[in-house]
């Protein structure tokens, strides 16, 4: 299960979007992909494990405003015993009401994933879930 | 119960149009269970015990087993005696036979819903096209005089037909001859199987479901013979086995029971270091990595015979391997030794031989705390690449440090969690035996519930994963068409981890530390383990014990956490202050002045104040009379005399309201997540004090949406806060707070943070 929540800041006019992972799933994820052990969040950690999640992330996370994909850049992760937290800010962009998302994390890996998205933007605050069969969706929908 | 479940889950899910059409029934979260729970009778009482005339099956089994490391092929004979004890003649018998879940033809590989993503890997790709040849290949169904049996295989269950019906107290015997294919477990999946080690051609095998073994027949179910799809794991009738089971002579046999013929098969060595491990507090090698590393390298082409037999054990499970090391340790309890005990290969060190033994050891003991005492003679944790998988005294555990003999605190955590997880299903469901492919909760959630208190016992900062209220938060607020409720079907269930282990965790952890209280709680749990310890109880044995014992009305916290997906989302919605008036002049005359001091000021007036020329009064003094220096809030020797007459006709009661309690504050609060729980309120004074208040969940028992109460202090409230400890798994914090509190969400913490671009551990680097 991954949580995200996206937010529109009007005074940095971007949307920010914390990525909430488990921390066994992404890094296997990583290593699978790429054929190497990243040891993500230990002293060992690889050099181009930044790298490497953020080819990762930003080829399974997309956010759209009115039909155009939003540029994002990763800004970086954070990690803890259990949770990796991956953090991703767009440039600036008018105050969008609903955003369209493109969520395929992990569900190529694990048959249950679940991807719940938060969209917030003043007094519009709602969600949407993603997992295998439904990658794409709108928040509000 | 089926049928009422699915009911309740179509209410729980959508329709408000359902609900507008019956507005007339009553939809209370307080209602009581009577409907869900099925009627008590004499095998079950309304207590939640086991009744009077409960009864449950059994079978005790014989097998030779021989194990052919050549063609990782399995054969058996197997002598079943089944015991009749319940009232009812039995015309058929069923007796699972898990294996045929691998066959070609299987329900499971028909049922598997696929589809491409943009990737699929190597492994889910294998087993999506399973060419393995699995499932059991029977040779022989005969009676012991040498006759077939009629028998029908329906997939993953077989029917014996019976010429004579089998009679109450009555028992009969079968016998089987069967074998199969071992499948690779790393390759096709499985929770037994093998793991091949291909540089130096040697197996690792972890045997369990092995054998065709009695289905559960009992007072709730009938037969359970629900078709095993790979998720609802199992129920068995508890029985005595006898097993004998051939290995290649250097392979070393870890198993269910006590081995028979430790002289034939140990060294003296290996027997002295045995007995050297009963009473050592550390484990001790009865197999050292050298002897293992040694062994490995051989090829034995003789066979031996391991004979173990266990006693009131519902499952039977083995280990076989010649890269085994072996380590042992005694845990007492009483006069009695039960030995710890961990087989792993060279591969799981350093981090097996630091850990397992100990974890197994911390494992019963915590778990006997809070259950009843571990009554099998042997606990082992066996090492098998990337699983966690339980059976009887047996548990096959993932945990492979580096190649470099380093390994991270996440594997080292996670290592001890699968340890204590798997040997705490010796608890549940080896020994409190409930039906897993029926409810996979009430053995994952209990056993998880318990896990997390091990955890907690093994160190207080333990990273655990599930278990406090706060982890489940995330999952609670999910999308409602992903979740679904606790009480569903093992094999029907959306998002498994989360619903079968998380969220069953996290109420059983609620109930205890905050609606029944720990101590209350650990009885009633007790009386529950103890009682249906080596017996069958069903969901609605533990809803009722636990209440019976702590008397306590569980029935809406049962209804909310386990029969609906509602989550929790209490809010602050309103608050009002209201100033009891004391009467007393010298109290309320300065609050007046205060409340005056801190009202607005016209801008006129202010500026007046510095700037302005002396006005008329000022210069001639002539012009002032009493109402120029007459303050109306001046309390006056008359204004206390008054006070004093007003006291007098006071009681002591009343008196005391006055002196103690003047600031009175109507909350209003409302429930937009549905689940009903106590309102936990903290209410913080300007002098820097708190006083957190509990309310039982029944407040909301009028009005399940929205309620008002009046909470008076002699202080005044700076802050409210509701739920300040995190124990209600509340799912939106935002409204919890009065005044309304600006939460900094994760992001800004992390920008603001990153401006200094250094991690822990690159700081303590720089430390150095
Ligand atoms: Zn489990």
């Amino acid at each position: 299960m991954s949580t995200t929540d996206v937010k529109y800041h009007s005074e940095t006019k971007t949307l920010q979007s914390t990525i909430k992972l488990f921390t066994d799933d992404i890094e296997k994820v990583i290593n699978e992909e790429n054929g190497i052990k990243i040891f993500l969040g230990t002293e060992r950690e690889v050099k181009e494990t930044d790298h490497l999640l953020e080819k990762y992330i930003l080829s399974h996370f997309e956010l759209k405003t009115k039909n155009e994909t939003v540029k994002l850049t990763f800004l970086g992760k954070e990690v803890d015993q259990n949770y990796t937290w991956i953090y991703l800010e767009s440039n600036e962009i008018s105050s969008p009401k609903r955003i369209e998302i493109i969520n395929s994390l992990l569900v190529d890996y694990f048959e249950e994933q679940s991807n719940r998205v938060n969209f917030e933007n003043g007094s519009i605050k709602n969600s949407n879930s993603f997992h295998k069969d439904k990658t794409e969706g709108f928040i509000p929908q | 119960m089926t049928k009422q479940i699915s009911l309740l889950f179509l209410i729980s899910l959508s329709f408000s149009a359902l609900w507008s059409q019956n507005e007339n029934l009553n939809y209370n979260k307080f209602k009581q269970l009577k409907q869900e729970l099925p009627t008590p009778n004499v095998y079950r009482t309304a207590a939640g015990y086991p009744g009077h005339e409960y009864y449950q099956q059994r079978a005790d089994y014989e097998m030779n087993i021989r194990l052919d490391d050549e063609s990782q092929k399995i054969y058996g004979e197997e002598t079943i005696t089944y015991f009749n004890y319940s009232p009812d003649a039995l015309s058929y018998l069923w007796i699972q036979l898990d294996q045929n879940m691998r066959a070609k033809d299987s329900e499971r590989n028909a049922l598997t819903t696929g589809s491409f993503g943009s990737k699929v890997s190597t492994t889910s790709f294998k087993k999506q096209l399973n060419e393995f040849d699995g499932g059991f290949k029977l040779e022989e169904v005969k009676s012991t005089d040498g006759k077939d049996f009629d028998y029908y295989i329906n997939k993953t269950m077989m029917r014996i037909n019976l010429e004579e019906p089998l009679q109450a107290n009555d028992s009969i015997q079968i016998r089987i001859k069967w074998w199969y294919n071992i499948n690779n477990r790393l390759e096709i999946g499985g929770r037994s199987g093998y793991e091949y080690f291909e540089e130096e051609d040697n197996y690792l095998y972890t045997i369990a479901q092995f054998f065709p073994r009695m289905a559960v027949y009992n007072d709730v179910e009938g037969w359970q013979n629900k078709q095993f799809l790979g998720r609802g794991e199992f129920t068995l009738p508890f029985g005595n086995y006898k097993v004998s089971i051939t290995v290649p002579a250097d392979h070393v046999v870890a198993s269910t029971g006590e081995l028979q013929n430790e002289d034939e098969i140990l060294s003296e060595e290996q027997k002295e270091r045995l007995e050297k491990a009963k009473d050592s507090d550390q484990p001790v090698l009865i197999i050292t990595q050298k002897e293992a590393e040694k062994n490995e390298k051989g090829r034995a082409k003789d066979e031996q015979t391991w004979v173990y037999h266990a006693k009131n054990v519902r499952d039977f499970g083995f280990a076989s391997s010649r890269k085994f090391m072996w380590d042992a340790m005694g845990v007492k309890f009483g006069d009695r030794t039960v030995m710890a005990m961990s087989y792993y290969p060279k591969e799981g060190n350093p981090l097996w031989e630091d850990y397992s033994t100990k974890a197994v050891a911390h494992t019963l003991r915590s778990y006997s705390n809070h259950t009843f005492d571990y009554p099998y003679p042997v606990a082992i944790s066996v090492n098998a690449a990337s699983i966690g998988m339980e059976y009887p005294m047996i548990c096959f555990n993932y945990g492979r440090p580096e190649e470099d003999g380093t390994y991270t605190e996440r594997l080292k955590y996670g290592v001890i969690s699968v340890i204590i997880h798997e040997v705490g299903h010796n608890f549940f469901p080896m020994i409190v035996n409930s039906d897993e492919r029926q409810w996979t909760w009430m053995d994952e959630g209990l056993n998880t519930f318990l896990q997390y208190l091990a955890e907690k016992e093994w160190d207080v900062d333990y990273p655990s994963r599930r278990g406090p209220a706060y982890k489940i938060v995330d999952y609670m607020k999910g999308d409602k068409s992903n979740i679904t409720p606790i009480m569903t079907n093992s094999e029907s269930i959306f998002q498994f981890g989360n619903n079968a282990y998380g969220k069953p965790a996290t109420a059983l952890n609620i109930l205890r530390e905050t609606i029944i209280g720990r101590e209350n709680f650990d009885f009633a749990f007790k009386q529950y383990s103890q009682s249906w310890k080596f017996k069958h109880p069903t969901p609605a044995d533990f809803f009722r014990s636990m209440e019976d014992a702590s008397g306590t009305d569980l029935d809406w916290f049962w209804r909310g956490w386990f029969f609906s997906t509602d989550h929790v989302d209490i809010a602050i919605d309103e608050v009002k202050y209201l100033h009891l008036d004391t009467k007393d002049p010298d109290v309320e005359n300065e609050l007046i002045r205060k409340e005056e001091e801190s009202k607005e000021k016209f801008i006129g007036d202010i500026r007046n104040e510095t700037s302005r020329n002396k006005t008329v009064v000022e210069l001639d003094p002539s012009t002032k009379d009493f109402y120029n220096s007459y303050d109306p809030l001046d309390v006056t020797s008359i204004d206390r005399k008054d006070y004093q007459e007003y006291l007098q006709d006071l009681d002591e009661e009343e008196k005391k309201l006055l002196k103690n309690k003047n600031h009175w504050y109507e909350v209003k609060f409302s429930s937009p997540g549905g689940l009903v729980m106590p309102i936990i309120v903290e209410f913080r004074f300007q002098d820097g004090s708190k006083e957190k208040l509990y309310i039982p969940a029944e407040i909301w028992r009028f009005n399940n949406e929205e309620v008002t109460k009046l909470f008076s202090f002699s202080k005044e409230v700076e802050e409210i806060v509701l739920d300040p400890n995190l124990e209600t798994a509340d799912v939106d914090r935002s409204n919890n707070y009065f005044p309304e509190r600006i939460v900094k969400d994760r992001f800004e913490l992390y920008k603001s943070k990153t401006k200094s671009k250094e991690n822990p551990i690159q700081r303590s680097n720089r430390a150095k």
